[in-house]
């Protein structure tokens, strides 16, 4: 059992003015099937403490995997040391706390009972599933990462949070080779919170169609077109562009999108929201400065 | 990390219910990252990176499990949870471990963490500078300095204990100009395992920081490049990224091994010009890639991959040689103790050619000249790639006429080696980090200029204008 209280106590003596700490345990669980036969096991537990504080007007930041008895020493010394050198202008502060947050329990209590044998199964079946959706497929890869996360957030003002996750992954890729000896490949994958939730027969489908839909296709001559987007391709798209709307990049004028709040900067056709709070795998209730988090409209 | 008492227990526990082999991996890495945005000290993180892998094979299975946890009541759980995996009789039983040693190279006299922290800050904000003053421009600035200290043990049940420590550093530099609604950003890195001095004495950051701040602001007045099939003559160093990712991967074992890769079962068969020659090289001494032992204990080798247009050798590590019945070459590497081993490069690179750039380009009648590339993706089972040229120029009549935008290199790995038709003498290394299944690591790329006689260039600027 780890006393954080240490580390605040040392923080105050060495008169740092706030301490913020992040503590991550993570569990993770995953198999690989190569052409139905299980190829890669693997699992693994790792911890990992980060520290940032307020000393001498400037926020240091350090972390460590290792904890023992020098932990506490080793995280305090870096962020002082490191604290001094800084010589940037922005006001630093460490976020006291939100008034009230939004929280959920979206821990999968089925994904964390199913035994290593149940899921390993259901993957063989599926995996089994897309071999078996064409003639045309040769090889077939299946992996399967489950991840287990326990995340704190504590700091010097009393806060303390903390949010326990779970969700597992399916990837699947797949070769196919016709009569003309032309290869093709393709992947899918899914994040899921319970192995029942596979639907392998759609699963082995949408993988073949995406595959085999390539054979027979031709060079696109360069041109201005008429495009639709696929609901994926719009959010790759959507996705790189918006890479313009965080606040470092805008703030430092490296955004296309700088100084253009409340302007048009899109067809007005498109809303973008950002939600937090939507229930999946990678719902938490407070960001990693521990503010609660919200829904927004961003355009 | 542990001792030798200990790792024989551990190995032992980990092959009671049938594994073939096991094998221990500890490590212990303090990295640190300097960061100066807009001439000022940003950010200084401090990472203490500690954990141990442990990895059993059993026939063509693997099974791989990792921990933080270095105590002996730690890693005992770990190798029984691992041997869980396997329902057999013990095949091995492990007596002795006997330390295998090896020549120290790749390592600084003194340890980038004894270097005063505050020289460092001056090379970066020197280079900032440069960038900021070459041109007004230019609006946004970052210069970094990281670097790793790594301490290695590995035990395994061949009976061999090896250490090892790796020592690297990397400044990298980003100039972001932008003008009328366009931003164009770049960015250039150099990276080592040399003493500290190397970065501050021997590489002109600041020569660096100039071409880079240049680099972005001249693309802000580059023409829409034009769009079909045409020659495109491919710059040194970075250009090498292309062969890195579209046919590079290709040759390493872990698709290789299940014939996942274009160039299965191609060993001693045609797969490029003859003219073209390329190698990986770990044995490079002070190189990014390079290393004195791989991430599985073998010794680091220059393997050469193609010979005159002749594949000639895949890069293979000791789980996939058993796939494959080929000896292993020194290639498994994996970024950390999280990640399983597997084949990757190291420093890879095509062999200079006869050609001068100045006549590669001279002899191009029409076509694009790709400077400096960006970022792309490739199907390894078909190599198909698609890649991003950042900077790039039309070549007409034997000149480089001007700048042009948005060019994108589309073509397949195995074709565009059979169309280079010319290869300079001018190769450069430069470095970068490569990401794969075990994780990111630190890998040179290079080649000499190079000149594709045909391949498919997108762009906006309208179809080509053949001449």
């Amino acid at each position: 059992m780890v006393k954080y209280s240490k580390f605040f106590k040392r923080a105050k003596e060495e008169n740092f003015e706030a301490l913020e700490l992040i503590v991550k345990k993570t569990d993770r669980f995953s198999f690989s099937f190569f052409n139905n036969e299980i190829d890669s096991y693997k699992m693994s537990n790792s911890f990992v403490i980060s520290a940032r504080g307020i000393y001498n007007g400037k926020m240091g930041t350090a972390e460590s995997e290792k904890l023992d008895k020098n932990t506490v020493d080793y995280l305090i010394n870096r962020i002082k040391e490191n604290a001094l050198l800084l010589d940037s202008e922005d006001k630093t502060f460490i976020f006291e706390g939100s008034k009230s947050y939004k929280k959920k329990n979206v821990f999968n209590k089925k994904l964390a009972i199913a035994t290593a044998e149940e899921k390993v199964k259901a993957i063989k079946k599926l995996d089994r599933a897309v071999r078996s959706s064409s003639e045309l497929i040769k090889d077939v890869s299946t992996q399967y990462n489950e991840e287990t996360q326990d995340y704190t957030i504590l700091n010097s003002y009393g806060l303390k949070l903390r949010s326990k996750t779970n969700y597992a992954h399916v990837y699947t890729s797949a070769t196919a080779v016709d009569q003309k000896n032309e290869t093709k490949a393709a992947f899918i994958h899914r994040f899921i919170s319970d192995i029942a939730d596979l639907d392998e027969k759609r699963y082995a489908q949408e993988i073949a169609e995406k595959t085999i839909a390539q054979f027979g296709s031709a060079p696109c001559a360069s041109g201005r077109y008429r495009c639709v987007f696929s609901p994926e391709a719009t959010g790759s798209l959507l996705a790189a562009w918006l890479s313009n709307i965080s606040a470092e990049q805008v703030q430092k004028k490296s955004s296309l999108l700088a100084d253009k709040l409340q302007q048009k900067v899109c067809s007005n056709k498109i809303t973008v929201t950002e939600e937090p709070l939507r229930k999946n795998p990678f719902f938490r209730y407070f960001d990693d400065e521990g503010v609660a988090a919200y829904n927004k409209v961003l355009i | 990390m542990i001792l030798k008492k200990l790792a024989i227990e551990i190995l032992n526990i980990a092959t009671e219910t049938g594994a073939d082999f096991a094998e221990i991996y500890l490590e212990e890495d303090s990295h640190a990252t300097i960061s100066v945005d807009n001439g000022k000290v940003e950010t200084i993180h401090d990472v203490l990176s500690y954990g141990a892998g442990i990895r059993l094979f059993n026939g063509l299975q693997s099974v791989y499990g990792y921990t933080n946890d270095l105590t002996s009541k730690g890693l005992k759980k770990l190798a029984r949870d691992l041997a869980v995996s396997f329902s057999e009789t013990r095949k091995i039983e492990v007596k002795t471990i006997k330390k295998v040693r090896q020549k120290k190279k790749n390592q600084p006299k003194i340890p980038y963490e004894s270097y005063p922290r505050e020289k460092i800050v001056e090379m970066l904000k020197e280079a900032s500078k440069v960038m900021k003053n070459y041109d007004e421009s230019v609006v946004r600035t970052t210069a970094n300095f990281a670097y790793s200290n790594k301490k290695v043990e590995i035990y395994n049940t061949d009976g061999r204990h090896l250490t090892d420590y790796r020592s690297r550093g990397i400044a990298s530099l980003l100039a972001v100009a932008a003008k009328e609604g366009k931003i164009e950003t770049f960015r250039t890195a150099k990276g080592a395992q040399k003493e500290m001095e190397y970065f501050i004495k021997e590489t002109d950051l600041n020569l660096e920081a100039k071409q880079v701040a240049a680099s972005a602001v001249t693309m802000l007045s580059a023409k829409d490049c034009p769009s079909g099939k045409m020659p495109v003559v491919i710059g040194n160093g970075f250009g090498g990224v292309i062969f890195h990712e579209a046919c590079g991967h290709s040759l390493e074992a872990t698709s290789v091994s299940k014939g996942l890769s274009v160039f299965s079962g191609k060993k001693g068969e045609r797969i490029a010009s003859s003219i073209v020659s390329a190698v990986d090289d770990g044995t490079i001494e002070g190189a990014w890639g390079s290393g004195n032992i791989d991430d599985e204990g073998n010794k680091t080798r220059r393997n050469l991959l193609i010979k005159d247009g002749i594949l000639n050798s895949y890069l293979i590590d000791d789980f996939n040689s058993r796939r494959m019945n080929e000896k292993s070459n020194g290639a498994s590497r994996r970024q950390s103790y999280r990640f399983e081993p597997t084949s990757r490069m190291s420093n890879t690179f095509i062999l200079p050619g006869k050609s001068t750039p100045e006549e590669i380009i001279a002899s191009t009648r029409y076509g694009i000249y790709a400077k400096n590339m960006g970022g792309g993706s490739v199907t390894p089972a078909t190599g198909e790639f698609n890649f991003a040229v950042n900077e790039a120029y039309l070549i007409k009549d034997g000149k480089i006429i001007h700048p042009v935008r948005g060019a994108t290199l589309i073509g397949s790995g195995k074709e565009v080696l059979l169309h280079v038709d010319m290869v300079g003498n001018d190769l450069r290394r430069e470095q970068g980090t490569c990401g794969s299944k075990s994780g990111y690591i630190p890998a040179d790329v290079g080649q000499p200029t190079i000149r594709i006689s045909e391949i498919t260039v997108g762009g906006t600027g309208g179809k080509v204008k053949n001449g």
